[in-house]
Formats: structure tokens, C-alpha cells, sequence
């Protein structure tokens, strides 16, 4: 089976949806998920693979387009598609409460999303990734202002007006990498980026960083983050959090490793990280809106990941994808469940979790705050320990100490959180879930104690999986290699 | 808002620093490029007769890039359906438009199979003139257009328009899985491509198909765009 499928099968489904649509109401929503599911059983039978696999399309690399599935990017492409069908599976349920209008629309834009965010993982060519860099954006805009009330919209348009200006920055970027390089794969840009003057290898790098920075969230740039979160449905913010930014995460680092295999700005990065993390826990403490505040610690916890793949080191990379896998899963059970808290009650205010009748929604949910946490016995906890321990051991404890007084921050407004749903106070009216939700949370909440009471399930991939995206020689010698 | 509003300092001292920055990236531009000449680009053109597409060009944009042009449509897609999503309106009356006058009446229904015929020329010729599928698509839309200003009922026929959407955005997979299934490439070109016959109407494999495939999704996306910006300008 070749890795193209990932991306060729959700674009088909999508251009077929007016046939589908004929099928009747339901014809759409089972045949998308039918596929993902078939997306997320063929992105597993991927994990055996012994050595990274090259796609070549019409022409071999460097002249043309091909896609690398290693050992990282298939536990990107593993993690966006199943945790697309979990969401497609949860909200076949949700949708006899609440539906979205046009619901084929809907579909068509999950899968676009998925497709992009597979393609920014898995291609080589720079100007590939721009496209699937715009195809993931503009299907997030939509989904942003989705439901046409005037806060929906208000976040649509700044979403689209930052995206644009991000978009601006990458293309200059890719001009000039063009003319000076006459490449457009990566392997070749990599090997010759070294030769360049100074000034334009770093004026190249400022726009790379300018033109991801938007996208990945980091400090300076991410100050649209939490009007998006709270402008667009709630459903909606769990894909954001759990796949689009992990998505541009990944191809932002996969290229500065690429570019600057010695690790030139290191220090500046991981100290914008730390910062990130920082500042975002400070204004998460004051917000009373539940979608802002998951919002900012969204923001805390891509600071920190900023800070760990920033480090070159296998160790906090290994870390960093334990915090990928623990944090996609935990604000992916968090968004999902306030979706239902929100039809139910009304409400996203932060005092609604005081008086929300549902035992074991809010079990569940406490399995996830705590796992953002970093609490011991489950999986944000590794995540953490492993950052932090490669930290000391480099000798950064400045930024070790910024991360741990932001963990202190987090802990402050996440135990509030964590008080509402235990108090014995008075409460509303009883919040039923399906068995199948019932079901799908169980399952993501028992991953996070999995992989966090048992990490050496999972240990020897995540360092294999780590030592594959730092090592850029042997992707280059892959892709370029093909050639001869 | 008023727009004659002053100029602020702000809006100066802003303007200024936006400059700077600009010349700044332009002189480091300027003084470091190498303009390498032994680009990507050249190697692709030199490789492109192996297609036996006259249009050197439409080689190079549909089938050694061709995953990009399939990404091109995509946004095309979406943009197009996040449009008709955002603009679409159920409640609006339909709005009373000004009778167009005689003269652009008549001068639209003349044109319109004229624009038509030039669009689809466009499109089908484009692996061996200049042009092709998105230049003819566009060229259809504004046909399109001048129809939709000129008379007031005229209605587009959605159903042939979605019809050929679907069918070209599936016929474009499709035709990259076949490739993939054939030849072991997406996209790869598993119709006759002899180099002896180029510059006759049937050559190029699969490029001028996927060009005219290209050239019927351009043109029905642009012209459900079109339409619905129209719309909402009549509505308001």
C-alpha cells in the first residue's frame, strides 16, 4: 500500500460528495467515516516498517514531488487519522443533538483537513508544503466561521487576514530559497543551504520562522489563537488543537533540522518556547470562558513542545512526541465533552462545571486535566519528565525554571477546574451521553493511563521515531539516494 | 468611518517602519542572491520532450508538478464551497435588478457561445499552445458572467454544472490512481505518449486529459463564485 492513499482517498471522497449526497441524509456521514477508519487501520499497518519508505509521483526527487513515511511522520499521520475517525465517530452520535447545517459540507471540509495535514507531514518539497499549508488553512477558516453568527465570522475573517500574512512570509521564504538554491526539495535545499551568504541564510530562516511562527502559535504571533478558539464550535476546536497546529508543528521542525542540522538559534528557540508557555498560563488564569481558557493552555503546551523540539536532542524529542500524543488526546476528550456540557447547559462559562450533573463525563475530564498536568501514572507526566530531565542535563536551567513556574501556574487554574467538578454543591439537571460517546472518551482516557502507567510499551518507538526526525543526513541520503 | 480622516502619526511613523523593513529585505535580497542557473525548473524543461507535449510548460505544470496543480484545484474547491457557505442566504427576497439595456442584451447572447467555443479551444489545445485548463476555465467563467449582468433571468444550470464539477474532480483522482496502480507513480502517464507524435492533437497521454479535466472543475468552480458574489450584491 503506498502513502499517497492518505492523501489521494480524502481528496476523492470530497470531490465525490454530491454523488454521495444522493444516498440519502446519513449516505455522507457513514461513508467518510468508513474511510477514515480504513485511513487509520492502513496508517497502523505502517508501524512494522523497518526502513522509511519513499513515494516518488511522476518523477523521482530532487526534480519532482515524493512523500517520506518514516518512523516519525507515521506516528503523525497514525495520530491525525485515528484521532479523525474517533472525532468522526463521536459526532455521528453528537449529531442527533445538535447537526450542523450543509452537514456534506461539513464532511467535505474534515477530510480536506486531514488530507493537508498528512501532506505537510509526509511530502519533501517545499513548495508541496506550501500548497497543503493552504489547503489546511483555508478549510480552517471555513470550519471557523462554519456557523455564521457574527463571533463565528469576526474569528473567520482574523483567522483568514494572520493566515494570509503567514502565507506571505512562506512564499517569500520559498522565492528565495528558489533562486538561490534552483530547488525546491528539501533534501537538496538542506544540502545546499550551508553555502549561502550569512545575511540571506538568515533572512530565509526569520521568514520561515515568520511564516510557520502564525501558524505553530508561538509567543509574539499567537495573539488571534483564543478569539479563533472562542469564535469557532466547540466540536470544532478539538480538531485545532489536536491536529492542525500538531501538523504544522512537525513540518516546521522537520525543516529547521533539515536547514540548521547544528542547532544555530537553539537558544533563542527554546527560550521563546519557555516564554510562550510562560505568558499563556498568566493570561490563562483571569479567563471565565471555558473555550478561551482551554485555548490558552492549548498555547502553554505548544510552548513547551516549542521549547523540547527545539532542544536537538533525541531525549526531549522523545518527550516532545509523548506530550504530542498526551496533549492531542487529552484536549481532544476535553473539547469533546464540553461540546455536550455546552448544548446541555447552555453555557461554557467557568462556573457551569460546578453545576453539571454528569459523574462520568466529569471523571473522564479529570483524567484529562491531569494529564495536561503532568500528573504521575499518566501520559503528560512522561512527556514533561523527559523534557525536563534532558533540560538539566544540558545545563538549561533558565528555561527549565520559566517551564516549571508555568507548570505551577497551570496547576493553579487547572486543580480550580478539577475543585468544580468534585464539589458536592447543588446540581442541574442530569447530562446523559450515548454509549457509543461513552465509549469512544473510555477509550482515549484509558490511553492516556496506558501509555503513563506503562511508557515502555511505548518507549523504544518514541526513541527510534526521535532519532529519525534529528537525523538529517539519512533523510537526505534517502531522498537522494533514489536518484542514482 | 470617515474617510478623509488625517493622516496620524501613527499611520506615518507606521508606514516609515514598514519601508525600512522592506529596503532592508530587498538590500540583503539584492546583495547575497546567487541566481543559481542550473535551476530545477531548467532540468524540467529539458525533460519535458521525453512527454511528447508541445507546450513544454503544460508538461511541467501537470505532470512532473502535477500533485500541485491537484492541490490547486482543492483550494479552488474549497474556496469556492467556503463562499457559497458564507454568502448563502435562504432568506434573502429576491432582489429586483435594473433591466439591462437592448444593446448588452443582444451583444451577451452573441458572444456567449463565441467566449464558449474560445474558452473550450483554450482548454483542449493546451498542451500544444499557450494556454490550457485553468486559463480556458476562467475564460468559460467570464462568459458566464456576461450572461448573469445582462439578463435578468437567467439562471445557470446548477445541476449540469455540479454534475461536471464531480465528475472531473473524481476522473482526476482517479486517473493518479490508475497511474499508481499501472505504473507504480501517482499520476504516473500509462497512455501511449510517443515523442513522435507531438504536436498533432492526440498526444501527451494523459496530460492534455487531465489539462481539459483541469480546464471543466476551473470553470464550474469560478463561475458558482461568480455567481454567488453577484447574488449577494443584489440582495444587500
Amino acid at each position: 500500500m503506498s502513502s499517497i492513499l492518505f492523501i489521494a482517498l480524502p481528496l476523492l471522497f470530497a470531490f465525490c460528495v454530491p454523488l454521495l449526497e444522493k444516498l440519502g441524509r446519513n449516505g455522507v456521514a457513514y461513508a467518510s467515516t468508513l474511510m477514515q477508519i480504513f485511513l487509520a487501520a492502513l496508517a497502523f499497518s505502517f508501524f512494522g516498517l523497518e526502513h522509511p519508505q519513499l513515494e516518488i509521483i511522476a518523477i523521482a526527487p530532487p526534480l519532482g514531488i515524493s512523500f517520506v513515511l518514516d518512523q516519525a511522520s507515521v506516528f503523525f499521520v497514525a495520530l491525525f487519522s485515528s484521532l479523525m475517525t474517533l472525532f468522526s465517530l463521536y459526532y455521528l452520535w453528537q449529531r442527533k443533538i445538535k447537526s450542523y447545517k450543509n452537514e456534506a459540507k461539513f464532511f467535505i471540509l474534515l477530510n480536506t483537513l486531514l488530507a493537508s495535514a498528512v501532506g505537510l507531514v509526509l511530502s519533501n518539497d517545499i513548495f508541496n508544503i506550501y500548497v497543503f499549508f493552504e489547503i489546511a488553512g483555508i478549510s480552517a477558516y471555513i470550519l471557523t466561521a462554519y456557523e455564521k453568527n457574527a463571533k463565528a465570522l469576526e474569528a473567520g475573517i482574523k483567522y483568514l487576514l494572520t493566515g494570509s500574512v503567514a502565507s506571505i512570509f512562506l512564499v517569500l521564504a520559498i522565492m528565495l530559497i528558489y533562486i538561490n538554491i534552483g530547488s525546491l526539495n528539501l533534501a537538496l535545499i538542506a544540502q545546499n543551504f550551508e553555502t549561502l551568504p550569512y545575511n540571506l541564510k538568515v533572512l530565509i530562516s526569520l521568514l520561515l520562522f515568520l511564516g510557520f511562527g502564525f501558524k505553530v502559535e508561538i509567543f509574539p504571533l499567537n495573539f488571534w489563537v483564543s478569539d479563533v478558539y472562542e469564535g469557532s464550535s466547540t466540536l470544532i476546536n478539538g480538531l485545532f488543537s489536536a491536529i492542525v497546529v500538531k501538523a504544522y508543528l512537525f513540518v516546521f521542525f522537520h525543516i529547521l533540522y533539515l536547514l540548521l542540522p547544528s542547532g544555530e538559534f537553539s537558544h533563542f528557540l527554546i527560550y521563546l518556547g519557555a516564554l510562550s508557555m510562560l505568558v499563556s498560563q498568566i493570561v490563562a488564569l483571569k479567563q471565565t470562558n471555558l473555550k478561551r481558557l482551554f485555548a490558552y493552555s492549548s498555547l502553554g503546551q505548544v510552548g513547551l513542545l516549542f521549547a523540547a523540539f527545539s532542544m536537538h536532542d533525541s531525549d526531549a524529542i522523545m518527550g516532545a512526541f509523548f506530550i504530542v500524543f498526551a496533549h492531542s488526546i487529552a484536549k481532544m476528550i476535553l473539547f469533546l465533552s464540553l461540546s455536550n456540557i455546552e448544548e446541555h447547559y447552555k453555557s461554557v462559562d467557568i462556573s457551569i462545571l460546578q453545576k453539571i450533573n454528569a459523574p462520568y463525563l466529569g471523571f473522564i475530564m479529570l483524567i484529562a486535566m491531569l494529564s495536561i498536568l503532568g500528573i504521575p501514572l499518566l501520559a503528560g507526566f512522561v512527556g514533561k519528565f523527559l523534557i525536563l530531565k534532558s533540560m538539566a542535563l544540558d545545563g538549561l536551567f533558565g528555561a527549565m525554571a520559566i517551564i516549571l513556574i508555568a507548570s505551577l501556574l497551570e496547576s493553579v487554574y487547572y486543580f480550580k477546574l478539577s475543585g468544580y467538578l468534585t464539589q458536592k454543591e447543588e446540581r442541574g439537571t442530569l447530562l446523559s451521553l450515548d454509549l457509543v460517546q461513552k465509549i469512544l472518551l473510555s477509550f482515549l482516557a484509558l490511553l492516556l493511563v496506558t501509555a503513563g502507567t506503562a511508557p515502555f510499551l511505548v518507549l523504544d518507538f518514541a526513541a527510534h521515531a526521535a532519532n529519525v526526525m534529528l537525523d538529517a543526513q539519512s533523510y537526505i541520503a534517502l531522498i537522494l539516494g533514489a536518484v542514482q | 468611518m470617515n474617510l478623509k480622516r488625517k493622516l496620524a502619526l501613527s499611520d506615518i511613523s507606521g508606514f516609515a517602519l514598514a519601508s525600512v523593513l522592506v529596503l532592508t529585505i530587498f538590500n540583503v535580497i539584492l546583495q547575497n542572491s546567487l541566481l543559481t542557473q542550473n535551476s530545477a525548473g531548467n532540468a524540467l524543461l529539458a525533460l519535458s520532450s521525453h512527454e511528447g507535449v508541445a507546450n513544454a510548460v503544460t508538461t511541467v505544470v501537470v505532470y512532473f508538478r502535477g500533485f500541485d496543480t491537484l492541490g490547486e484545484i482543492a483550494v479552488l474547491f474549497i474556496a469556492s464551497l467556503g463562499i457559497g457557505l458564507i454568502l448563502e442566504n435562504p432568506h434573502a427576497k429576491q432582489g429586483k435588478k435594473e433591466e439591462s439595456n437592448f444593446m448588452l442584451k443582444t451583444a451577451a447572447k452573441l458572444l456567449f457561445p463565441i467566449i464558449l467555443l474560445f474558452g473550450i479551444y483554450i482548454m483542449v489545445y493546451g498542451h500544444l499552445s499557450p494556454g490550457g485548463g485553468f486559463q480556458g476555465g476562467v475564460i468559460i467563467a467570464s462568459g458566464v458572467l456576461l450572461l448573469l449582468i445582462s439578463s435578468n433571468n437567467f439562471h445557470m444550470p446548477h445541476k449540469l454544472i455540479a454534475i461536471l464539477e464531480t465528475f472531473a474532480g473524481i476522473s482526476y483522482v482517479f486517473i493518479g490512481l490508475i497511474g499508481l496502480l499501472l505504473l507504480d507513480t501517482f499520476l504516473g502517464n500509462f497512455l501511449p505518449h510517443d515523442i513522435s507524435q507531438m504536436g498533432m492533437l492526440f498526444s501527451g497521454g494523459i496530460i492534455p486529459i487531465i489539462y481539459i479535466i483541469v480546464g471543466i472543475k476551473v470553470g464550474s468552480e469560478m463561475s458558482f463564485i461568480v455567481q454567488n458574489l453577484l447574488q449577494r450584491g443584489e440582495h444587500d
